[in-house]
């Protein structure tokens, strides 16, 4: 599973435009290392621990 | 008077010339010090480089994507890392840059993309993008350009990033070969 499914399965309420206004962004470098949260200002929801996606 | 003829303290000369056709024309020099450059001086817009993507590259969905720039068609200086997929302004070469990329984003199944955003990042950082978006009749593909012109110092770094946002979930792929281009070159200025 992808990170952003791991993320809607936490949050299912969140939609595609919070990805895409940068409220969440979600990043991979190409570096063998995978996506991760760049960046995350949702003003409800608390950024996932690496717990909750693992 | 044909020719004036310049005498090196040392060795060499240098000859100034005129044409031997008729009329008058005059050279005025800038009343400044430096130095005149000809039409075999060194004056060319290097550091230039060209670099496609050799094989399509899976997107993740809503996730901004190194795009693994790793062909090179010609790189003037070795600046372009083809396993970071990153230009590097090298040592004596900071300027002013023309930089132009080039990729198309696929969803891989009709009518099927909502949104793609094309990034130049520099040093890490989004420093242009280009975002297409739709709220309906969906597309399968598109590709998206930029072209802009980079105030650079030794050491910055560029490279470009795709985001895909399909009504499908399942993300994408950035296409390959002549789909896309990565290039750049400094400007004379």
């Amino acid at each position: 599973m992808n990170l952003y499914k791991k993320i809607m399965t936490l949050y299912p309420t969140l939609t595609k435009d919070d990805f895409a206004d940068e409220v969440i962004t979600l990043q991979d470098d190409s570096n063998g290392k995978g996506a991760y949260i760049k960046t995350w200002n949702h003003p409800t929801f608390k950024k996932p621990t690496d717990e909750e996606l693992s | 008077m044909a020719d004036i003829v310049l005498t090196g303290d040392t060795s060499g000369a240098i000859t100034v010339a005129a044409p031997a056709v008729a009329g008058t024309n005059t050279i005025t020099l800038p009343a400044e010090t430096g130095t005149i450059v000809t039409s075999t001086s060194a004056a060319t817009n290097t550091p230039a480089f060209a670099v496609t993507i050799g094989s399509n590259q899976t997107l993740s969905e809503t996730t901004a994507t190194k795009a693994e720039f790793d062909t090179i068609i010609f790189d003037t200086d070795n600046a372009f890392n083809t396993s970071t997929y990153e230009f590097t302004v090298p040592t004596g070469a900071a300027g002013k840059y023309q930089i132009n990329g080039l990729v198309r984003v696929d969803s891989e199944v009709g009518a099927n993309l909502s949104s793609a955003i094309f990034y130049l990042y520099k040093n890490g950082s989004i420093k242009k993008r280009m975002y297409q978006y739709y709220t309906s009749n969906y597309i399968r593909a598109i590709a998206i350009s930029m072209s802009t012109i980079l105030d650079l110092e030794v050491g910055d770094y560029l490279s470009l990033y795709a985001y895909i946002n399909s009504v499908d979930d399942t993300g994408g792929k950035l296409n390959s070969g002549s789909y896309t281009d990565f290039s750049g070159h400094r400007l004379i200025t």
